[in-house]
């Protein structure tokens, strides 16, 4: 139910001077509520606050003009274009891109309203820490990092981050400290202002969120807690927090029937991945400068994650873990509990990519200058047009390969001809060796 | 706010098709003395859900229980949304372990229940076996002096009348069901599939009156509209009449309603408040 704007009604960016005419109420907020608005036959959205939040968070205007001139960090953010004002109320709030249908909560993902492979959940999570490395890199921090700002396209992994109006420059006092379940334990006891460090934490957090679909801190604690109050979430998230799957103290550990995806997700993925968490929630509890997962980290995890998958013969998606092979062990389908059966697979220098039916290569890849350009595919791996047993990969990229037969023999791979996927075959990209193993 | 009066009426009938199959109410609601709380539950009924009256019973009983706690915490006000997103899961474990309660109980008294034709291999599909014996879907809402709470998991129906009598559907109306499935307490990652939502009176008045009601009910009317309007009838009925008389003739209402119409268990609970009441 609206009830600060009227459809038709015209409001007045600060810059431009355009009109933005209200169309529909899209959806209301504890800080004001959301319009659908047009402007030169383009459709935006408008954010108008609610006089009373003002009143609680003065800074609010002075936050976005600051934002707005900064400018957007990337265009996952649905950043404020220009404040708006009304004519004779003293009402005010910004434009910002309109979201897109297609995009949907993280809340739909626990709900499992929509089910994304884990390449699409890890693609989102891939372009939220790229999104936030470029926010943090531009001074900036966001303070209220949780799933209700986050929206994803299931069938791409591409995302969006909403509500930026909360965020300000790095360290700074203000009405927004974040929302508990997310806020790093020192902003929850109260000990400090939010900055990136404590960004750095609440993203681990949703990551973990996306990916076991759980929280990272509720475990038998929580479970232990009969009625929620402000005093046990105090304890859970600021003054007692312990990881769940804290390999030294397994006091919080996930309680089954209870905390079932957090014990199903957790051993699907590799141990890499897992090291990472268990870091981000022990030392980076308590080391707040030094201890926490930077967003490159991730970047850089999250990518070996994505080149890890494989398929099984039943279709379920996994992750090859080279140190669980290093100890011996056979790895199983998660689905079909049947043993995995891996595709071959390229080392590019010390990082392994499968080629799975459906692998590309990026120039992320093959050439050390264009680390993370995932924009254009530069290999694809592809079936042979006679003989479907022969898989190879072909060159999509305008630079011609050197291969290195087993027996020693040279080659050079034009664009758009193909490499058999033979073990032992080296290719030379240029600025990148690679191997292939089968 | 201070001298508004919330009252709460409410009625559980059993189902004219259970009246000649023998069968229980497997509907039940429960609300507070102290607080402005009630909630619904509608139990599966069927032979692999036969102790759903039960499972109904329990899951009303405790999640009034549950929010009478959370109305007495002194929760900041801006926090209030956060801590309530717990409440699912607080409600979903409380259940399962009254379920598992009353499960042993039953066990030890020499009344297992009848075969439901499905075998459990491990431990934990035992235990998802008992919970399915139990299985209840559950509405339920909370009125302060400052916000409305509204939670659900499974069908059933909750409106909200605004003082301008316009009926509201505060939860999301979930259409992703066919053939009489639904979401429900007993099922896996259960807190996951429960809707809630709290709405602040700061910015919008509170509602006059607040209905719960299982699937019976509107399932008794050819379309939701003219639910709507019974709805709206018994807001003017509440007005008129007052809330002791209306809480008298309900059950009848509710019983001739379910003999004409779906047959099923009707149960309704209702909070409401008007101005001068």
């Amino acid at each position: 139910m609206s009830s600060l704007l009227k459809r038709g009604q015209i409001l007045h960016g600060s810059n431009t001077q355009t009109a933005y005419e209200i169309e529909t109420f899209l959806g209301a907020g504890t800080q004001g509520e959301v319009y659908q608005a047009k402007t030169n036959g383009q459709l935006v959205a408008l954010k108008c606050y609610f006089p009373q939040y003002i009143k609680t968070d003065p800074n609010c205007q002075q936050r976005l003009e600051k934002a707005i001139s900064k400018g957007n960090p990337d265009s996952n953010f649905l950043w404020p274009i220009e404040l708006v004002f009304t004519d004779k109320t003293p009402l005010f709030g910004y434009v910002m891109p309109l979201r897109a249908d297609h995009y949907k909560s993280i809340v739909d993902l626990m709900k499992r309203r929509i089910d994304p492979g884990f390449r699409e959940l890890i693609t989102a999570c891939l372009g939220l820490v790229e999104s936030f490395l470029h926010l943090h890199a531009k001074g900036f921090c966001y303070r209220d990092i949780n799933f209700n700002n986050i929206f994803l396209n299931p069938q791409t992994g591409d995302i969006l981050i909403c509500d930026n109006d909360n965020v300000d420059v790095n360290g700074v006092s203000g009405a927004i400290n974040g929302t508990p379940r997310f806020m790093a334990p020192e902003l929850v006891r109260g000990d400090a202002a939010p900055c990136t460090e404590s960004d750095l934490f609440s993203v681990s957090v949703l990551l973990f969120y996306m990916l076991m679909l759980h929280h990272p801190l509720e475990g038998k604690k929580e479970a232990d807690i009969r009625c929620f109050d402000q005093a046990a979430m105090n304890r859970l998230y600021g003054n007692e927090p312990v990881f769940i799957f804290d390999p030294r103290d397994n006091s919080n550990y996930p309680v089954k029937g209870l905390h079932d995806n957090a014990l199903t997700y957790w051993p699907l993925y590799p141990q890499f991945i897992r090291d990472l968490f268990i870091r981000a929630f022990t030392t980076g509890i308590n080391d707040v400068q030094h201890g926490r997962v930077r967003e490159n980290e991730w970047r850089n995890a999250l990518i070996r994650l994505r080149d890890s998958m494989v398929y099984c013969a039943c279709g379920a998606e996994n992750f090859y873990d080279s140190e669980q092979l290093k100890e011996g062990q056979q790895q199983v389908c998660w689905s079909c509990k049947q043993p995995l059966i891996y595709p071959p697979r390229l080392r590019i220098e010390n990082t392994i990519v499968m080629l799975n039916h459906d692998t590309r290569l990026y120039l992320h890849h093959i050439d050390k200058t264009r680390r993370f350009e995932f924009s254009q595919a530069a290999a694809q791996v592809t079936r042979h047009p006679q003989d479907p047993n022969r898989w190879g990969l072909q060159n999509l990229s305008d630079q011609s390969w050197t291969i290195t037969l087993t027996d020693n023999t040279v080659k050079t791979v034009e664009p758009q001809r193909t490499v058999n996927l033979n073990a032992g075959i080296r290719i030379n990209f240029g600025s990148v060796q690679a191997e292939i193993r089968v | 706010m201070a001298d508004i009066q919330w009252r709460t009426i409410g009625a559980s009938v059993k189902g004219a098709l259970h009246h000649r199959n023998g069968k229980p109410n497997q509907d039940a609601w429960a609300h507070s003395d102290s607080f402005h709380c009630m909630a619904v539950a509608d139990g599966h009924g069927s032979a692999k859900h036969q102790r759903s009256d039960i499972g109904a019973r329990l899951a009303a009983e405790i999640t009034v229980k549950l929010l009478e706690e959370f109305a007495n915490q002194p929760f900041d006000i801006r926090l209030i949304k956060e801590v309530s997103s717990y409440l699912p899961g607080k409600i979903v474990q409380g259940w399962r372990e009254a379920v598992v309660r009353d499960h042993q109980k039953l066990e030890l008294s020499g009344d297992p229940p009848q075969n439901s034709g499905e075998a459990s291999d491990t431990a934990e599909q035992n235990q998802a076996a008992i919970y399915s014996l139990y299985g209840t879907t559950l509405l339920a809402a909370l009125v302060t002096e400052d916000y409305a709470l509204y939670l659900q998991i499974g069908d059933g129906n909750l409106l909200v009348l605004n003082d301008a009598g316009k009926i509201e559907t505060p939860l999301p109306q979930n259409a992703t069901f066919i053939a009489n499935e639904t979401n429900s307490l007993s099922q896996a990652n259960a807190a996951h599939h429960f809707e809630q939502k709290v709405v602040f009176f700061d910015y919008q008045p509170p509602p006059v009156l607040i209905s719960l009601s299982t699937d019976g009910y509107i399932n008794s009317y050819p379309s939701p509209v003219e639910f709507e309007t019974v709805i709206k009838d018994i807001k003017q009925l509440l007005f008129k009449q007052g809330g002791e008389k209306v809480q008298a003739m309900l059950p009848d209402w509710l019983d001739e309603t379910s003999q004409q119409g779906s047959g099923d268990d009707i149960t309704i609970a209702l909070l409401y408040c008007f101005p001068d009441s």
